[in-house]
């Protein structure tokens, strides 16, 4: 029964999550450095810093400071930054806010933009416009993110100044200021994500189009537009669908580098920045969130695969 | 660009938010056109006229969660450029490590340095209108040196007793110290000493501070960058600040900040990276401007332990070295030659003004006279990482030169996040670096036996009483020739190589003035800074 396999995947992925809270958990205990020096510098007093360490409680062990975590964590209380001592949710959510913005404008371009791509490039297959999509999927591909965006920061930002350098999201307020400073960020994430699935649907959907059905329904005398969107591309979609869902999680927590090119201040940003500060509240916070959403969105894919699969829907 | 061209569509986006209302309610019959048109009005629509008067200052070191406005908790350069222009201190200090009034009209002292009287200004208030007094002088150093709070100044300033901070009136402070020190208005103005109001909690002062300074905190959430501060209306020096607000931004990338430079986004950068100054250097829209040595480079070698236990084998290390070399091509000229000892050459408490260059046949007569040839060549390993930037171009050139004379230097190259946490003092020849400080500060801090940070295992006795003498010594002149001795003496025997000092370059967009950088990287002096 198709509930059954949904619910099957839903304890799945609630296991997934517990044992990655685990993991997160204990890596960021094993992270090499000393916080107290971090937060106090490197001229506080040795005393200073035994102080501050005192206070973290770190002489409990660990697996009783997890459980602790781990129901305040259900609760949705993250603690308290180490280092400033605000709640971890006030640190967290304005980034969340903001990652989720960008992400979700570059994936509301991706998905029209790489099928539109993929169809072309597969039905005039071997002809100019398959060879100009594909001539610019290898360039994306060869291009890691920090060059796109720089490129475009210097072609539509210091060239033709259509566009901010630093994507300061907090000063937008109106819908058409927040798309204006984060357009160029967007327009990279996507091209990030577009190249490998552009690839991948070009090649399932000639696949697909040398099928038996499809030359069935070109016998019936069904249009060519209509074959590729209503017979091909649903077949052609499956395996692309986790490629999707794998990008949609690459956008919540992968932004990093795209996030510094812009000066984005984003979920990604504020890992770094965490790490970089030892401050495990944070680090835990964050991990977590990005994996809760890497598996959701790993089970929308998986329950759209069903969705789109007769042949699992039935079992 | 298009704003230009057709000015229908610039009417267009001056409606920009009302336009995009109007659309609201037909979204689902015209969705498409709709989005459309309020992309292409996003793509045109360029950021409000408000911002452009606000000087906006960038600097290079995202703090995140440690970001505050609390004077005593500073590790970040972002943190303490915005904590600079919320408060103000007794004095000034300028590049020179002089000081000059600020709060405090004047000062003096008895004969030998033990009692120090200070003079406030009277006309001063607090942001929130009350008037500034001495007991706010007395809360804010026995807040300093307070064990409890983790101040990072306490070490610093240990030679202060709580008791002897004493307001005799409202504009009059004592200092009564239990052994003199002549050098007291230097040291109490270092980074953390901001004033701050009697009873101040860390709580206010973390997000929103009462300070006296030239701008007040407006929005300042360490997660949400810009930090937005205006003008002090009712500012105690008459005429400044001259912008009515400052936008804060930090920017980590250095091809982004040159952008941001070039398409005008930010006024004033503090620092540039040296990957993106030929790019700066030609643009007219962006004026570079270089402070003196500011941030020294060293390779810092612990002289207790083989094979630099032999000062012959530290004598050949630092005279192999072209530092000319070093300048020029890691540097990029944008630094001075160095010469072994926190002094710059030819500033006053230098005791020569050039460093003879490279003498790569005197260094190995050195190294011959040690034991060392070609058969058993000296072969050394040096811990490095890109601590501050640069640092590992010029390890690598000493590397370089160090084989010249028979050296084998293996390089040891690490992550920058927890280079002073696991490996600086941790290993017997490691990459350092100081930021520029008095010759009080910069001698003990790293060169007398109870130092915090001993990376040359430099434990000499009459070393340290040759320092001690200094900072006890209320005449000028004597106390120069005293740090003068001891700067020649780490020069010629001791465990620190120091080939160069970086200069601090900071960029100006046209059009701004009024900004000098100073070269420690945590001060900025923002009161006369203004854009067109």
């Amino acid at each position: 029964m198709a509930s059954q396999l949904i619910l099957q995947r839903l304890g799945l992925a609630l296991l997934t999550l517990l044992g990655v809270s685990m993991f997160i958990f204990w890596t960021t205990e094993v992270l090499p450095g000393d916080i107290a020096s971090r937060v106090l510098g490197r001229q506080a007093t040795e005393e200073a810093k035994q102080a501050f360490r005192d206070e973290l409680n770190l002489e409990r062990p660990v697996y009783e400071r997890y459980g602790l975590w781990l129901t305040d964590a259900l609760r949705g209380d993250f603690g308290k930054s180490l280092v400033s001592g605000r709640p971890v949710v006030d640190a967290v959510l304005p980034r969340l806010h903001n990652t989720l913005i960008l992400a979700g404008y570059a994936f509301i371009i991706y998905v029209p933009v790489s099928l539109l791509l993929a169809i072309i490039a597969a039905l005039y297959r071997d002809r100019t416009p398959d060879i100009v999509v594909s001539l610019f999927n290898l360039l994306g591909l060869a291009l890691p993110e920090f060059v796109l965006g720089t490129l475009l920061i210097y072609v539509f930002a210091v060239q033709y100044p259509l566009f901010p350098v630093m994507s300061m999201i907090h000063k937008a307020e109106t819908l058409a200021q927040i798309l204006h400073v984060t357009t160029l960020p967007a327009l990279t994430l996507m091209t990030a994500m577009a190249v490998y699935s552009i690839r991948m649907l070009r090649d399932n959907l000639i696949e697909v189009l040398q099928s038996d059905y499809i030359l069935m329904c070109t016998m019936k005398g069904l249009g060519r537009v209509r074959i590729v969107i209503l017979h091909a591309l649903p077949n052609a979609a499956i395996p692309a669908l986790n490629t999707m869902a794998l990008n949609l999680t690459y956008l919540i927590g992968g932004v990093v580098v795209v996030e510094q090119v812009f000066a984005y201040q984003g979920l990604g940003s504020l890992l770094v920045e965490s790490v970089f500060l030892r401050d495990a509240p944070v680090i835990e916070a964050v991990a977590l969130l990005s994996s809760a959403l890497y598996i959701i969105a790993n089970l929308v894919a998986d329950l759209l695969a069903i969705v789109l699969n007769p042949r699992l829907r039935s079992r | 660009m298009l704003k230009y061209v057709c000015p229908s569509i610039a009417r267009t986006i001056e409606l920009a938010p009302l336009h995009w209302n109007g659309c609201m309610p037909q979204l689902l019959r015209t969705f498409a056109f709709c989005h459309i048109i309020t992309f292409a009005i996003a793509l045109v629509h360029l950021p409000g006229a408000t911002a452009a008067q606000c000087l906006r200052y960038a600097g290079v070191e995202t703090g995140g969660e440690l970001l505050n406005l609390d004077p005593i908790l500073q590790n970040a350069t972002q943190n303490s450029i915005m904590v600079g222009v919320v408060f103000n201190r007794l004095m000034v200090l300028d590049s020179d490590f002089e000081v000059s009034p600020e709060l405090a009209k004047s000062w003096s002292s008895n004969t030998d340095a033990t009692q120090w009287t200070f003079h406030l200004r009277d006309d001063v208030r607090w942001h929130d209108g009350t008037l500034f007094t001495a007991a706010d002088v007395v809360y804010t150093y026995r807040r300093l040196i307070d064990p409890t709070l983790g101040s990072e100044a306490a070490a610093t300033l240990a030679f202060l007793n709580p008791d002897g901070i004493i307001a005799v009136d409202d504009t009059t402070l004592r200092f009564d110290l239990d052994a003199p020190v002549s050098e007291l208005p230097l040291l109490i103005t270092t980074k953390n000493t901001w004033i701050v109001q009697n009873g101040a909690g860390p709580e206010q002062l973390r997000l929103t501070p009462i300070g006296t300074g030239p701008f007040t905190p407006v929005d300042f959430n360490p997660a949400q960058e810009p930090f937005l501060f205006e003008r002090n209306p009712d500012y105690w020096e008459a005429g400044l600040p001259l912008s009515p607000c400052i936008e804060f931004v930090a920017i980590q990338e250095a091809t982004t900040m040159a952008a941001a430079l070039m398409s005008g986004e930010v006024d004033i950068a503090q620092q540039v990276d040296f990957s993106i100054l030929p790019a700066l250097e030609h643009n007219r829209q962006v004026e570079l401007t270089a402070t003196g040595p500011a941030t020294s480079v060293v390779l810092a070698a612990w002289v207790d332990t083989p094979p630099f236990d032999d000062v012959r084998v530290r004598q050949a290390l630092k005279k192999v070295i072209d530092r000319q070399v070093m300048v020029e091509t890691a540097l990029l000229g944008y630094g001075v030659i160095g010469d072994d000892n926190p002094m710059p050459p030819g500033s006053r408490y230098s005791w020569r003004d050039t460093v003879p260059g490279p003498d790569v046949e005197g260094a190995k007569a050195l190294l011959a006279q040690a034991g060392y040839n070609e058969a058993n060549p000296l072969a050394i390993e040096l811990y490095t990482s890109e601590y501050i930037p640069g640092a590992t171009l010029l390890a690598q050139i000493f590397k370089e030169q160090a084989a010249a004379a028979g050296i084998r230097v293996t390089l040891i190259i690490g992550p920058a996040s927890d280079y002073w946490d696991n490996v600086w003092l941790k290993h017997p020849f490691v990459g350092s670096g100081w930021l520029m400080r008095s010759p009080g500060e910069a001698l003990t801090i790293a060169y007398r036996s109870n130092a915090q940070a001993p990376e040359t295992h430099w434990f000499r006795e009459d070393f340290d009483a040759l320092v001690e003498a200094a900072i006890r010594e209320p005449d000028v002149a004597t106390r120069r020739a005293l740090y003068q001795k001891a700067a020649r003496i780490l020069s010629q025997e001791g465990g620190a190589i120091i080939p160069v000092f970086q200069q601090i370059v900071a960029a100006v967009r046209s059009g701004c003035s009024g900004y000098e950088p100073h070269v420690q990287l945590s001060r900025a002096d923002l009161r006369k800074a203004v854009c067109d």
